[in-house]
């Protein structure tokens, strides 16, 4: 079924396959985000691609759709060799993305919505043309929203329909869907599985995203499994089953990085007690139950948005939980604003390092002294040369490097910016340690250092919490660990000798 | 009490005076519309006025032709266009601190040029555009004359609320517009320059703006003096916020800013009041403010700002329904339009309508 404004199939070219991928290699600076990839998609079919965070999935699929220009390779549309510059060439090539946030207003309504694009001149818009041309569409794959609607009045699962139908007005034959289900609750994933079949029905291809074993056994016809940068296979999900999926994504020779300190463990410094967590009638945190006891690190694996942050949240006391309690040291503390974690020994290096690690625009020792202000403050006024001494003194110790203590972070480097909230966090001698992502973006030198303080914290008897999406970190790091999915923690697993099939298979939501 | 001042200050002449004060609102007001649901607030607006008001006056006196210093008074709006748009869309500089700053450049410069150019001169006074009458409809008796005896730019600023509302709510040129101030990714996505349409929205804003001073001098007074705006110019701002980034909303905020000051403008001079004024503005006055009170709209903090805007209204106006002879000075007179734009502010329109991106920088995102 070609539509008007759909690709012309060159004689030459293989009819039924929708997207051609050969060679396509995209080096970033430090990392090869694909490297030669070869990969085929046919017209009718879901084509998952499934990988760990940072397995190139994301980058590939910009390729595809315009928004990252590859090193080299080649792409290739209805037989037709292709370099898309920019969303918009993707477009008219038939090549529509769905990504994790939508990309609706949410002042306007379907129609208006399906409406915009870019016009040299005013035109009128024929509101009542593009409403039955739209309701025709809608019936035709099932979409069930009423074209009249306000996107703000509808509900992900809904809007998530809408941007479909979008790419399915503007004449998309391929579209790709990154992570379609993170927000959708079951029974919104079963009506959106039901649409994917239709449209494939109607010759139309699919690229589904996904790190979930259920979602692929569920509605894919084959699936492509991405390993650091590189295809490592493609599979016919009819006759695969999860564990094999499981298998090929994360199944390697664990590479060990940084080695595991021996310490005394002691008693249980933060218990984590059945903690649930709603939003907007999703479960984010479903009965999380954890105890990390001195002298020990205790891991989180999992891919990222199964729950993590809200974990985070709710140890440090930014989110309230809905149930069950959080106790370091046998006591709870008060949830204002980390003042009570932090006051309970608690200490936090967070994972966005820019917006909550440091503050950016002020100085090294400005942010070494930030959570001990009242120490170094007499009768409201700041003791600026002991603030600085003691910031000299941290500098030394944690190895920041810089001209001086004045110099803004904002010119520090990543690894640097990480010291100076390594130094302000630890030099408190806590008694728990929560990790978020400590090595993201720092290079080799950087984040070997943070795996010494690691360590070393373990080794002075605090308790360490590691939430990473690193498997490679958790396993050569931590001493017990266990993986997050949907938001509920599986089982607790020693890290040494961990069946790594195993927890591939807890990380895509098996069992 | 004079025999004269019996007389009902809501006449025929006041409605033709409000048209006439309402005008340069409208004008300026599409404009500043068209730029905030770009997301562009555009502070700068009264410095934009100042400016156009200027240099229409200045090519009217060069070549005595009150239609050709309409396009110097755009060109006047349109440079300090071209400064907001270099220092917002381009540098990403702070929209509010770059209007402020073009507001205070604006007074400098007409200042200055009119000092050098006119300065030691007698008041010079332009040619003014004239009326157009509508033939037939200005003849009805009574309103007349004064609804349609009026000059071109006053029906022009009508038939503009009608083309802004038609482009931002029935083109495709709106749904580019308003994306680009509700949501940037999404506009970037269809393909749409986001950095161009605020262009275009900055520019429509000055150009406006500049046109709506011209109106000033050269269609209203023919004159210029400095700082001639008089604070129109934010007048206009709080006219798009209550009017709820609506063309029809705004045409009911530039209506009643309009009356309120064509009232002052009619009894500055007079000591004692009809109080038929009184009783108009504070129903004016509880309709805009009571109304959202009564559906609970309002914080605690707007409530305390109504109270006081309520309170300067509603204490003169006792005072003078129990003591009719009581002067008061023609200062008050002249506060009313800002009172009533105060107790609208301060009625605390809801943010709900307002373009999410309104005032933020844009967004520096690469995928």
């Amino acid at each position: 079924m070609a539509t008007a404004g759909g690709p012309s199939v060159r004689a030459h070219g293989d009819a039924t396959v929708a997207l051609e991928l050969k060679g396509i290699t995209k080096r970033f600076p430090g990392v090869t985000a694909n490297d030669g990839i070869d990969l085929d998609v046919k017209r009718g079919e879901v084509h998952a691609l499934l990988g760990e965070n940072g397995a190139g999935k994301s980058t590939l699929m910009n390729i595809v759709f315009g928004l990252v220009a590859p090193d080299s390779g080649e792409i290739i549309v209805g037989g037709k060799r292709v370099t898309p510059h920019g969303p918009q060439e993707a477009a008219a090539l038939g090549i529509g993305m769905v990504h994790q946030h939508f990309m609706l207003v949410p002042d306007m309504d379907v129609i208006e919505n399906v409406a915009l694009t870019s016009t040299r001149w005013p035109r009128m818009l024929k509101r009542e043309n593009l409403r039955s041309e739209l309701d025709a569409l809608a019936t035709a794959f099932g979409l069930g929203v009423s074209s009249k609607a306000l996107v703000e009045t509808l509900s992900v699962g809904e809007r998530q329909r809408v941007e479909i139908l979008k790419l399915l007005y503007r004449g998309a034959q391929l579209i790709i869907l990154d992570e379609p289900s993170a927000a959708l609750t079951p029974t919104e994933w079963q009506s959106l599985t039901a649409f994917l079949r239709t449209m494939t029905a109607e010759g139309k291809a699919v690229v589904l995203i996904t790190h979930k074993l259920d979602e692929i056994m569920d509605v894919a016809d084959r699936c492509t499994v991405l390993r650091d940068g590189r295809v490592v296979t493609t599979l016919d999900v009819a006759t695969t089953d999860k564990a094999t999926l499981a298998r090929t994504m994360v199944g390697r020779d664990v590479s060990l990085r940084g080695s595991r300190a021996a310490a005394q463990v002691g008693d249980v410094v933060l218990e984590v007690e059945d903690v649930t967590l709603d939003e907007g009638g999703r479960r984010l945190l479903d009965g999380v139950s954890l105890q990390v006891r001195s002298g020990e690190v205790v891991g989180i694996a999992g891919v990222s948005g199964n729950g993590q942050n809200e974990l985070v949240d709710v140890i440090v006391g930014l989110s309230r939980a809905a149930t069950g309690r959080v106790t370091i040291d046998g006591r709870e503390y008060s949830d204002l604003l980390t003042r009570g974690f932090t006051a309970a020994g608690g200490a936090l290096v967070p994972e966005s390092r820019h917006s909550e690690g440091v503050a950016l625009d002020l100085s090294i020792w400005e942010n070494l002294v930030a959570k001990e202000l009242t120490r170094f403050t007499r009768h409201g006024v700041v003791d600026m040369a002991a603030a600085r001494r003691h910031a000299v003194e941290l500098s030394a110790m944690f190895d920041i490097r810089s001209p001086s203590v004045e110099t803004g972070v904002k010119k520090l480097s990543g690894g640097n910016q990480q010291k100076v909230v390594l130094a302000r966090e630890l030099s408190r001698d806590p008694r728990l340690v929560i990790m978020f992502q400590p090595t993201l973006g720092l290079d080799a030198g950087a984040i070997e250092g943070v795996y010494r303080r690691i360590n070393e914290q373990k080794l002075k008897g605090a308790a360490v919490l590691l939430i990473s999406y690193e498997l490679d970190e958790i396993l050569s790091l931590t001493d017990r660990f266990a993986v997050m999915f949907g938001g509920r923690l599986g089982p607790m697993m020693t890290s040494e000798n961990a069946d790594v099939e195993r927890v591939g298979l807890l990380m895509g939501g098996g069992r | 009490m004079t025999a004269g001042l019996s007389l009902s200050p809501f006449d025929a002449a006041w409605l033709g005076s409000v048209l006439v004060l309402m005008t340069p609102l409208l004008i300026a007001g599409a404009g500043e519309l068209i730029s905030e649901r770009a997301g562009v607030l555009n502070v700068g607006l009264e410095g934009m006025m100042l400016s156009g008001a200027f240099f229409a006056f200045y090519v009217a006196y060069l070549t005595g032709s009150p239609a050709v210093a309409l396009v110097g008074g755009v060109a006047g709006g349109l440079v300090f266009g071209l400064v907001m748009g270099a220092l917002v869309i381009l540098a990403g500089a702070d929209q509010i601190v770059a209007g402020v700053g073009i507001n205070l450049a604006a007074i400098g410069l007409t200042s200055f040029l009119f000092d050098q150019i006119f300065g030691g001169q007698d008041q010079v006074i332009v040619a003014t555009l004239g009326e157009a009458p509508i033939p037939v409809l200005s003849s009805i008796p009574y309103v007349g004359s004064a609804l349609f005896g009026q000059d071109l730019l006053v029906y022009g600023a009508i038939a503009l609320i009608v083309a802004t509302w038609f482009v931002l709510f029935k083109s495709s040129w709106g749904l580019m517009i308003r994306s680009v101030g509700e949501m940037p990714q999404a506009s970037r996505t269809a393909g749409i320059s986001v950095a161009g349409v605020q262009w275009a929205g900055v520019l429509i804003a000055a150009g406006l703006g500049g046109l709506a001073g011209a109106y000033l001098s050269v269609v209203d007074v023919g004159i210029f003096k400095e700082q001639m705006t008089d604070g129109r110019g934010f007048l206009v701002l709080v006219a798009v916020i209550f009017g709820r980034w609506r063309p029809w909303g705004l045409v009911c905020a530039c209506l009643i800013l309009a009356a309120a000051d064509g009232l002052q403008l009619r009894l500055a001079n007079v000591t004692s009041v009809p109080r038929s004024v009184w009783v108009g503005l504070l129903v004016a006055a509880l309709l805009v403010a009571g109304v959202r009170w009564w559906r609970r709209r309002v914080g605690a903090t707007g409530r305390g700002a109504l109270a006081v805007t309520a309170a300067s209204i509603l204490v003169p106006g006792g005072l003078l329904i129990f003591n009719p002879d009581v002067h008061l000075p023609d200062q008050l007179w002249r506060s009313l339009p800002y009172l009533l734009a105060l107790s609208v502010l301060a009625a605390g329109v809801s943010r709900s309508r307002m373009p999410s991106r309104l005032g933020l920088q844009p967004l520096r995102h690469e995928g």
